[in-house]
């Protein structure tokens, strides 16, 4: 094969120009957005408050150094200086603060402070205080959703006091406490102890015309390290109630777990039911949930049932609790305790105002006819709706032994 | 230095051109009826070289004089003594009957032999390590195969290991390798046809290919290509390669190469033909697909399954080391959001301090490897037998790799591979430039520096 078709000089030196210039442009057309690693700054968590201006936003970035966390250096953040990040230098993360009018503007803001472009993608978390949630949380979501760099999964928190403080914490035993807050947040959800609510969750349940938005709570707690020294650490648990885009309640770790219940989420957890004179634990291995929504002449209810399995996990006292009579008994006092949960949360809901089941979209699905007049009306409606349960839980099993080991002599 | 290349270059030339001047006119001389004109003559022709023997001898004990010549070291002695030289001067008939066709016939006891009048081909035939007989009287030479040199045995070959499958590896020996084809191939359709390359090395090379199996017209082809290369020397395989290659510009090569015979069979029993050529152990298969690079005969002597996966273990890390600098540099200069995070933060850790783009880093490894690899094949023996600092490079870099996961070495391991490189030659070198810039920032810094200094 030759390379150049025609002998011709001319020819050969067009040739060569085409050549060269297509190499150029298949080589060099990526030049325009190069953006090496080490000039970018990785956002891991961010904080938004209201600052006591009117209208401002507080921005409270936490942005990785890797160098600290590449041998050497810090590989523990957060566990020096009294809880704080401490020893700024040794750290994993470093805290950034700004203002700004907007969320968007804040960032830009940091220009000052960063020394590298800020890199959204690999962020996890995005806490809000409460005091900003309950004016409305919606400008703090916006620039999350409209923008290209940030992912849908980020986790999106209601911090109890400031956010701030939240990133400036340590969570679980990750050297990036975002990262650790984020890992949290799921393990919480896991247990139902917290809703696990992604950006995405959060656009789909904002952008509902019934289904109120929820998300994970979370606050500071003190406690002793291992040196002594008080240590601020940061927790997950409980639930925030939105209407609207305002936060209007929360729900308590009970409460939560009855809307994991309703919403088919729970996973696992553990029931505890006062029996035979001492607390039983019932580790939930399986959980499932169907709502059916029905009109009964101009009566709304909604059919809830629930399939639980349990195994024992952990009885205190030492009566034989396998037998047949006492299983039995369990079983009963565990469908009351989920009972309560439910109802618990359904009450707090109703109380709310706040349709956070999605109780609303199931009518919508199965009468949509009808649903055209039910909107309208839906949040006088929604605390009016009669719940029917029907709960089955057994247990299945109870563990590596049968009896107690333990007997009264 | 243009001057000085272009005068070498004239030089080599008129080199080779006094070299062609002795040798040329070889072929035009005749053998004449006198034994002694005739031992001049070769001796003319053959030089002074201390390996040429020329043993004059009587046939029958004292009868007519006769010549033995042949190369020292590329004939069987013992068969020369006993099987032509006893019998000629100690059985056969004194007077001289004309034709050689009698001692042919009746006294020389060897299986191959002939009658040449051609001096031409009687000189390569001594070439080649074949015994000339001449006798007073006569105008042509009796041309007697003696060959019988030297060679490595059959060894396992470096170059292509396998676990299970025969051991042996063709060697450099021609003859040696065609009876290994043979062995593993008994069938009368095994065809070898021989031919003769180089005007100087005149090389044995022979095509095999199983008639019936290969089609005609890849033989004719064959034929054609290797009957049409005109050149000095074929020192190995590789020259007769890349002269009838299909696409000499192609990095993708056409023709195979292996020095395992019972691979060669497979091709052959696949319709290929080989090209073997003496003094190397690398046969030549043609055509060769690309795909041929990822195949093993391993892969039929061992279970289906199994021999499935390699072949997928092959594929998948062929796409692995193509690609992958490629995605190292798409990901670590572009698309940062597809990298787990607690990876792109070890990356971004490696990166720190780093003042090259990764692109440039990726090209430096790449370039890296590619010394260590010649280091460590082109290292003499006595350096690597030491284990010391035959581990070391590889070692090093491996170690590096996974513990930094970093592609930037090249800053910490040249002067490891530089180490290793040859031996005195670059040694010296290396000194003299040690030397040279000790010097030179010794002469050059205090100037610059005066400023600072002062």
């Amino acid at each position: 094969m030759r390379l150049f078709p025609t002998t011709e000089k001319k020819n050969k030196k067009l040739c060569l120009l085409l050549m060269s210039l297509l190499i150029i442009v298949v080589l060099f057309s990526g030049c325009w957005d190069w953006m090496e690693l080490n000039d970018i700054t990785i956002i891991s968590g961010i904080g938004l408050d209201e600052t006591e201006e009117q209208g401002k936003i507080r921005l409270t970035v936490q942005v990785i150094r890797p160098a600290a966390l590449s041998g050497g250096g810090g590989d523990t953040g957060g566990t020096k200086g009294g809880g704080g990040l401490g020893g700024d230098e040794t750290q994993a993360v470093r805290l950034l603060t700004t203002t700004g009018e907007t969320v968007f503007q804040a960032i830009r803001n940091l220009g000052t402070q960063a020394s590298h472009r800020l890199f959204l993608s690999h962020t996890h978390v995005v806490v809000i205080s409460r005091e900003a949630a309950e004016k409305g949380i919606y400008r703090f979501i916006d620039f999350f959703a409209r923008d290209t760099e940030p992912r849908p999964n980020i986790r999106v928190l209601i911090a109890e006091r400031e956010a701030g403080e939240i990133m400036r914490h340590a969570s679980g035993v990750e050297s990036i406490p975002a990262l650790g807050l984020y890992r949290a947040v799921q393990t919480a959800a896991l247990n139902a102890l917290a809703p696990d609510i992604t950006l995405q969750d959060a656009k789909i349940r904002l952008a509902s015309e019934t289904t109120e938005l929820v998300a994970p709570l979370t606050k500071l707690y003190v406690e002793e390290g291992i040196d002594g020294e008080k240590k601020t650490r940061v927790d997950v648990a409980g639930t925030a109630v939105f209407r609207g885009d305002k936060m209007v309640g929360t729900l308590n770790k009970k409460e939560t777990r009855g809307l994991h219940w309703i919403l088919d989420k729970v996973k696992t957890g553990i029931i505890v039911i006062e029996h035979a004179g001492g607390k039983q634990s019932l580790e939930i291995v399986k959980a499932e949930s169907k709502i059916t929504p029905e009109i009964r002449d101009n009566e709304l209810v909604v059919k809830i049932k629930l399939d639980v399995n349990t195994i024992l996990g952990d009885q205190q006292c030492v009566k034989i609790l396998t037998e047949p009579d006492e299983i039995a008994l369990l079983e009963e006092k565990q469908t009351a305790e989920i009972r309560t949960e439910i109802t618990g949360a359904i009450k707090k809901a109703q109380e709310l105002k706040a349709d956070i089941f999605g109780f609303g979209d199931e009518f919508h699905r199965k009468y949509p006819e009808q649903w055209k007049k039910l909107e309208q009306h839906w949040v006088e409606l929604f605390p009016g709706i009669k719940i029917e349960l029907e709960i089955k839980s057994d247990i299945k099993g109870t563990g590596a032994i049968r009896e107690p080991v333990y007997r009264l002599r | 230095m243009l001057r000085f290349l272009s005068r070498l270059r004239n030089l080599s030339f008129l080199l080779k051109e006094k070299n062609n001047d002795k040798n040329s006119n070889f072929k035009a001389q005749q053998l004449t009826a006198d034994l002694n004109k005739n031992i001049k003559l070769f001796r003319q022709v053959l030089g002074d070289s201390s390996d040429v023997i020329i043993r004059q001898f009587k046939l029958a004990r004292g009868g007519t004089s006769a010549a033995l010549i042949f190369l020292d070291g590329l004939v069987d002695k013992k068969q020369i003594n006993d099987h032509i030289l006893r019998p000629l001067m100690v059985h056969s008939q004194t007077s001289f009957f004309g034709t050689l066709k009698k001692l042919k016939d009746s006294f020389i006891f060897i299986d191959d032999i002939s009658e040449l009048k051609d001096f031409g081909k009687i000189v390569s035939a001594v070439l080649e390590g074949k015994a000339v007989l001449l006798v007073d009287g006569s105008a042509s030479a009796l041309v007697i195969d003696v060959k019988g040199w030297e060679q490595r045995a059959i060894e396992e070959p470096d170059t292509e290991g396998g676990v299970r499958g025969p051991r042996e590896g063709f060697t450099e020996n021609i003859r040696t390798n065609i009876a290994l084809l043979r062995r593993i191939i008994r069938d009368p359709a095994l065809t070898f046809y021989h031919l003769r390359l180089g005007n100087k090395t005149k090389k044995d090379i022979s095509i095999a290919y199983i008639k019936g199996v290969v089609r005609d017209s890849l033989i004719a082809e064959v034929k054609f290509r290797l009957n049409k290369i005109e050149t000095d020397a074929v020192l190995e395989s590789g020259y007769i390669e890349q002269l009838i290659d299909d696409n000499p510009f192609s990095p993708f090569p056409t023709i195979a190469n292996s020095e395992k015979p019972d691979k060669v069979a497979a091709k052959l029993l696949e319709g290929r033909a080989a090209i073997l050529v003496d003094g190397t152990p690398f046969v030549l298969t043609v055509p060769m697909l690309f795909i041929e690079s990822f195949q093993h005969p391993e892969d039929y002597y061992v279970h289906p399954y199994f021999g499935t996966f390699m072949r997928w273990v092959r594929y998948i890390s062929f796409a692995l080391s193509i690609l992958s600098p490629a995605y190292f540099v798409a990901l670590s200069s572009f698309d940062h959001e597809l990298i787990p995070t607690p990876l792109l933060i070890s990356m971004a850790a490696a990166r720190e301090g780093t003042p090259f783009p990764a692109v440039l880093e990726a090209l430096l490894m790449i370039i890296v490897f590619e010394i260590l690899r010649e280091a460590s094949i082109r290292m003499p023996r006595s350096f690597r037998a030491g284990g010391k600092y035959r581990r070391r490079p590889g070692d090093r870099t491996g170690g590096c790799i996974c513990r930094s996961n970093r592609a930037c070495y090249g800053d910490r391991y040249l002067p490891y591979c530089c180490r290793h490189f040859y031996c005195a030659s670059s040694d010296r070198c290396r000194y003299n430039f040690a030397l040279c810039s000790a010097f030179w920032s010794r002469s050059v810094r205090p100037v610059w520096c005066d400023h600072h200094t002062a």
